[in-house]
C-alpha cells in the first residue's frame, strides 16, 4: 500500500516538474511578431487596393520586399527551438513595411485626389474650348496638318475622358497633356490666322459705310458681301432691302491675289456685265471689274516682292451667279446665291451698280464669341 | 524494478506530448500558392483584380497564421487547412471570373471594331454624297483627312489589341467612335440641307 502511495507521489510530482518546464519554456520563450506581422499586411493590402503601385512604385516594391523578408526571416526563426527564436529583425522589418506602407497609402490619396482634380478640370476647360473653337475652326480654310492635330487632340481628350471615367488619373494626365499640346497648337493658329485677317476691319467699315452713304445720296441699289458671315445684303437708297445666304470659294479667307487661290477678292467694285442665258452656266451672273486698278497695283508690288509666284498671273472673271444654295463653299472665288435669289439681285442691279465686299461687317470678338 | 521502467515511460510519453508539434499543412499551401499562381498567369490580377487580391490577402493571413501557431506547443493546423483547402477553391474561381471578364473585354472589343468598320464604310458613302462644287473636292478632302486620322487611331488600337493591351485598345476605339460619330452627324446634317434647298 506504501509503495503504491509512494508510486503516485512520485508520478504526480514527475507531472507536475513537467508542467513547470512547459510554463517556464512559454514564459521564456520570445513572444511571436503577430501583430507587427498583421499590421504590415493590413497596410501593405490597403496600399495595393489604392493603387499605390502606381502612384509610388518603388516605396511599394520596399514594403513588400521587407514583408516578404520579415515573414522568411519569421518561418526560419520557427525552425529553431523555442528559447533560442530571436523575433527582433522580423518586427523590424514589419514595423518599417508597414510605416512604408502607410506612407504610400497617403501619398496615394493625395496625389490621386490632386490628380483627379486636376484632370477634370483640364478636361472641361478642353471640351469648352472644343465646343467654342469648332464652329469658327471648322469653316476656316486651315492647312492640312493643323486640321490633323485637332482632330488627333479630339481623340486624345476622348482616350483621356474614358481613363478618366476609369479611375487612372495617371494616364489621364499623359494624355490630356498631349490632346492640350495639339489643341492649343492648332486653335492658336487659328485664332492668330483669324486675327490678322481681321486687322483690315477699320478699313472694311469704311468701304461699307461709304457704299451706303453713295446708296442713300444717289438713291441706287449697293450690293455689299459679308464673306465671314457668307451674307450677301441688298440696299437701296440706303436702306436694307434683302438679305441672302452666299456661297464662296474654299479659300475664302483673305484677299484674292493670284489665278486659281479660290479666293473671293476684297474691295470696292461694280458691276460690268449682267449675264444670263447662254452667257453663263450658273444661271444668271454680275460679272464685277475685278480686279480693279488697286488690285492690279497690290498683284505687282506683291509680285516684285517675291510674295507670289513670278509665274502667277492675276485672276479675273469673279461674278455673283446663281446655282448656290449647296451648303459649303465650292467656288473658285465667286459668291454664289440660289437662282430665286439670283432673280431678285439680278433685275435690281444695272452695270455700275457698287459691290462691296469685305471680311466680315462684325469686329473679331463679335465673330469669336457668337 | 518495475516502478522504474514505469517512471522512465512516464517521463519519455510526458516529454513526448509536451514537444510534439503538428506539421505545416505543406502539401495545402503548395496547392493555393499554385492555384493562386495559375490565376495570375491567367491575368485575374487584371481582369478580377479585387477577387484576386482577395485571395492573395487570404493566404497571407493563413501563412502568418500557422507561423503564430508554431509558437506555441500541442499545435495543429486544422483551421489552417481548411482554409487553405478554401482559398485553392476560391482560386480556380477567380480564374474562371478572370478568363470570363477578358472574354467579354474582347468581345466588346471585336464588336466595336466591327461597328467601326461599319461607321467608316457609312462615313465613305456619305462622303461621297456630301455637297459638292468646282472646290468640293477640297472640302470633302477635309473631312477625308479627319477620317485618315481616326482610320489611323484605329489602327494603333488594333495594333494594342493584337498585342493584348485590352484596355488601351478599348480606350483608343472608343475615342476614334466618338470622332467618326462626329462626322457622321456633321455629314448627315450637310446631305440634308442640301436636300432641304
Amino acid at each position: 500500500m506504501r509503495r503504491i502511495i509512494k508510486f503516485f507521489i512520485i508520478t504526480i510530482l514527475t507531472v507536475l516538474f513537467l508542467l513547470g518546464i512547459y510554463y517556464a519554456l512559454i514564459a521564456l520563450s520570445p513572444k511571436p511578431p503577430i501583430e507587427e506581422i498583421g499590421s504590415a499586411r493590413n497596410a501593405l493590402s490597403e496600399a495595393w487596393s489604392k493603387g499605390a503601385g502606381n502612384y509610388t512604385p518603388k516605396m511599394m516594391k520596399q514594403a513588400q520586399e521587407l514583408y516578404d523578408s520579415a515573414m522568411i526571416i519569421w518561418k526560419s526563426e520557427n525552425e529553431r527551438f523555442l528559447l533560442f527564436r530571436d523575433y527582433e529583425i522580423v518586427r523590424k522589418k514589419a514595423n518599417e513595411s508597414c510605416q512604408i506602407a502607410i506612407e504610400a497609402t497617403g501619398y496615394t490619396e493625395k496625389t490621386s485626389d490632386n490628380l483627379k482634380d486636376a484632370g477634370r478640370a483640364r478636361i472641361n476647360e478642353l471640351r469648352l474650348k472644343v465646343l467654342k473653337s469648332s464652329p469658327l475652326f471648322s469653316r476656316l480654310p486651315l492647312p492640312v496638318k493643323v486640321r490633323k492635330d485637332n482632330t488627333q487632340g479630339k481623340l486624345l481628350l476622348g482616350e483621356a475622358e474614358n481613363s478618366f471615367n476609369h479611375g487612372d488619373y495617371i494616364k489621364t494626365q499623359a494624355l490630356l497633356i498631349e490632346a492640350k499640346d495639339l489643341l492649343d497648337s492648332s486653335y492658336d493658329f487659328s485664332d492668330r490666322f483669324v486675327s490678322d485677317y481681321f486687322s483690315a476691319y477699320p478699313e472694311w467699315t469704311r468701304w461699307v459705310k461709304k457704299t451706303i452713304d453713295d446708296s442713300r445720296k444717289n438713291r441706287s441699289t449697293a450690293i455689299i458681301v459679308d464673306k465671314f458671315d457668307r451674307k450677301c445684303f441688298i440696299y437701296q437708297s440706303g436702306r436694307l432691302k434683302y438679305t441672302f445666304n452666299a456661297e464662296l470659294g474654299k479659300n475664302w479667307i483673305g484677299h484674292k491675289k493670284v489665278k486659281g487661290d479660290n479666293s473671293t477678292p476684297e474691295g470696292m467694285y461694280k458691276i460690268l456685265k449682267k449675264k444670263d442665258g447662254k452667257n453663263t452656266i450658273y444661271y444668271k451672273a454680275l460679272l464685277i471689274n475685278y480686279p480693279n486698278p488697286e488690285d492690279k497695283e497690290e498683284f505687282n508690288r506683291e509680285k516684285n516682292n517675291g510674295n507670289i509666284s513670278r509665274n502667277s498671273t492675276i485672276g479675273s472673271l469673279i461674278e455673283i451667279h446663281g446655282q448656290g444654295g449647296k451648303g459649303v463653299d465650292w467656288t473658285n472665288g465667286c459668291i454664289a446665291l440660289t437662282d430665286k435669289e439670283m432673280d431678285i439681285i439680278y433685275k435690281l442691279s444695272a452695270v455700275g451698280t457698287p459691290i462691296t465686299i469685305v471680311g466680315s461687317l462684325k469686329q473679331l470678338n463679335e465673330v469669336i464669341n457668337r | 524494478m518495475k516502478n522504474k521502467i514505469f517512471m522512465g515511460f512516464l517521463a519519455i510519453a510526458l516529454v513526448a506530448v509536451l514537444t510534439s508539434c503538428g506539421k505545416a499543412p505543406q502539401v495545402e499551401m503548395d496547392a493555393a500558392q499554385a492555384a493562386i499562381a495559375t490565376a495570375k498567369a491567367a491575368q485575374a490580377d487584371l481582369y478580377v483584380p479585387a477577387e484576386y487580391k482577395a485571395i492573395q490577402d487570404s493566404v497571407n493571413a493563413v501563412l502568418e497564421s500557422i507561423e503564430a501557431r508554431k509558437g506555441k506547443l500541442f499545435v495543429r493546423f486544422t483551421e489552417e487547412k481548411e482554409k487553405l483547402v478554401a482559398i485553392t477553391a476560391k482560386a480556380a474561381v477567380v480564374k474562371a471570373n478572370g478568363e470570363a471578364a477578358k472574354a467579354k473585354l474582347i468581345a466588346e472589343i471585336e464588336t466595336m471594331f466591327s461597328e467601326m468598320t461599319e461607321l467608316v464604310a457609312e462615313n465613305n458613302t456619305l462622303v461621297a454624297k456630301a455637297p459638292k462644287g468646282k472646290g468640293g473636292a477640297a472640302v470633302i478632302a477635309e473631312i477625308k483627312s479627319e477620317m485618315a486620322v481616326i482610320d489611323a487611331s484605329v489602327v494603333e488600337a488594333n495594333t494594342l489589341f493584337t498585342s493584348g493591351s485590352y484596355f488601351a485598345a478599348k480606350a483608343k476605339l472608343k475615342s476614334a467612335k466618338e470622332s467618326a460619330m462626329a462626322i457622321n452627324t456633321e455629314l448627315k446634317e450637310a446631305i440634308a440641307k442640301k436636300g432641304g434647298k
